[in-house]
């Protein structure tokens, strides 16, 4: 019953293969090299706000501010010359104590009231932000760009990411402690009757969740080299990681990882020609995943799959 | 001393007594059954002994130490398990993941992988459909997976709520063998069921619930010959041996 299989290790690995080998596709040109950037940052982002949104059914809206606390972390860092690698375990822990500092307190409420809780957060972070001197206030940082990893470092820097991200949360789905949260989730008196009491350790899941989402930030500004609070610590981002989730398929393991996909699609193909309307249009389309799909597209991926293998086998 | 000793239990639901201070116990190795009507008290009974509601005053003794106020987790983990009524299993998890969770609280007593294969061996149905979604599984698959993942936290007492409740016939029967065969095992059972005839059958004792009091109590054998008993559950010429209409 160990949560983590030797399968689970062959999969990222081959992942990894399979990304290698598309790489020079990817890599063609300084586009595609930036959406493959951005693809493998949503898989991390939309796979860490899974863990306590999809498995533990605590729905946050304040990501943003742990993705800006790595950003920020690493920048600094970078910027006091220590070499932009060594920076992300530095931006990792300090996204993860942030998080702990405010999802131990927030994590006693449930549902709507912790979703509210956690917009407060975010944008109290995001206000400060602003106006601390000592990290560019409202204008930023700027990372050197002659340091720059280039295009081929950061694909694979961000693959090893995003496969490490999706391996992680599968982990967590199998562990004992997942499966009481999502057991917690789904029918808290059958819970209570099996002796299943795990509110209290979903701060130790959103410590995960914060340490990958402070990652997917340092990784943000390592590809982006410019930061402001504006963007990283913003409400947008925040949502957005909300909507990705919920095409994909909430609670599962693969649908972030195709929410992360569907959204870049949508975001660059076609909501970049709506720019004005940009968040209506993404209102819009979250109301009707909640309507008509609100399990994401996961599930009916799998089983279009069944229905393929039942043909071919 | 008895495994389970309950002493004057009032419990209050929605600020009406459901409970009027019951007083009953079970002993190691032995099936109890608790009989009465609905709204009875019964369900109550067991909710109280696994913490799913507090009492307001009385006793409950496990293994001669006060429960009252512990933890579901605690009262699992000093050796009560609960099925409840309608199994409740999580159907979006695999029966493994089901029984899995069964042990959560049991981390400390040894081996999950023993047990789950002692649990296979009772229930061998729950070992071929391991790794299928619960929601496949039929009603009585479903009541086997919810026994199974009570057994899976090693108890020495099984609370059962109204375990045949809506089953055929023929899977009714292997519930009841099941639960024979748990208690050869070893573990006490306290049944609640509405299947008056096959609860008293293989009841060493049962205790009748009315209003929130007991009314009746006595061995299986003595409450079936019961004019009473029969009159109430049976009816009037039940000695075909049909099961009553309580439900």
């Amino acid at each position: 019953m160990s949560s983590f299989t030797r399968r689970h290790l062959l999969l990222g690995a081959g992942a990894l293969a399979g990304l290698a080998l598309v790489a020079p596709l990817l890599l063609a040109n300084p586009y595609s090299s930036r959406l493959a950037q951005l693809l493998f940052m949503n898989i991390l982002l939309a796979s860490a706000w899974n863990l306590v949104g999809g498995f533990a059914g605590q729905i946050s809206f304040g990501n943003a501010s742990l993705f800006g606390v790595g950003a920020y972390a690493t920048s600094m860092l970078w910027l006091a010359g220590v070499h932009p690698f060594l920076t992300m375990p530095a931006a990792a822990s300090l996204a993860a104590l942030y998080g702990v500092a405010w999802g131990w307190p927030c994590l006693r409420l449930r549902g709507p009231y912790f979703a509210i809780a956690t917009i407060g957060v975010a944008e109290a972070t995001r206000i400060v932000a602003n106006h601390i001197e000592a990290a560019g206030g409202a204008s930023g940082l700027t990372l050197p760009l002659e340091q720059d990893l280039g295009p081929v470092l950061l694909y694979a820097l961000g693959a090893v990411l995003a496969v490490a991200a999706v391996l992680v949360s599968a982990a967590v789905r199998r562990s004992r402690l997942g499966l009481g949260l999502i057991a917690l989730r789904e029918d808290a008196q059958a819970a209570a009757a099996s002796g299943v009491n795990v509110a209290r350790q979903q701060v130790t899941v959103f410590a995960i969740t914060a340490a990958l989402t402070g990652l997917a930030g340092s990784y943000y500004a390592v590809f982006t080299l410019y930061i402001v609070p504006e963007k990283v610590f913003g409400f947008d981002l925040s949502i957005s990681l909300v909507l990705m989730v919920l095409v994909g398929g909430i609670g599962t393991v693969m649908g972030p990882v195709l929410g992360a996909g569907i959204y870049l699609f949508l975001e660059q193909f076609v909501l970049a020609s709506l720019a004005d309307i940009h968040l209506a249009a993404f209102g819009a389309l979250l109301i009707f995943i909640i309507l008509l799909e609100p399990r994401g597209a996961a599930p009916r991926l799998a089983q279009l799959v069944r229905l393929i293998r039942k043909r071919v086998g | 001393m008895s495994l389970l000793e309950i002493h004057d239990l009032k419990v209050h639901r929605g600020g009406v007594p459901a409970l009027r201070g019951v007083t009953f116990e079970v002993d190691r190795r032995e099936v109890v059954a608790l009989l009465g009507a609905n709204g009875a008290g019964k369900t109550t009974t067991l909710r109280a002994i696994s913490d799913l509601s507090r009492p307001e005053s009385g006793e409950i003794r496990f293994d001669g130490k006060s429960i009252v106020g512990a933890s579901s987790t605690r009262v699992v983990e000093a050796g009560i398990a609960h099925v409840p009524e309608g199994s409740r299993i999580w159907p979006e998890m695999t029966v493994v993941e089901n029984l899995r969770l069964g042990a959560y609280a049991v981390r400390r007593k040894g081996s999950p992988i023993e047990r789950l294969n002692a649990v296979f061996e009772l229930l061998p149905r729950l070992a071929e459909r391991a790794g299928q979604l619960a929601g496949t599984l039929s009603g009585g698959e479903r009541q086997m997976a919810a026994i199974g993942r009570a057994l899976m936290a090693s108890p020495k007492l099984l609370l059962m709520d109204e375990p045949s409740l809506g089953l055929s016939p023929r899977v009714v029967d292997t519930v009841f063998d099941t639960i024979q065969q748990i208690r050869r095992d070893g573990v006490a059972v306290l049944l609640v069921e509405q299947n008056v005839v096959r609860a008293l059958e293989i009841a060493e004792r049962a205790y009748v619930l009315e209003g929130g009091r007991i009314v009746r109590q006595g061995s299986g054998e003595e409450l079936l010959d019961d004019p009473e008993v029969r009159q109430a559950y049976l009816g009037r010429t039940a000695g075909a041996g049909s099961p009553g209409t309580e439900g």
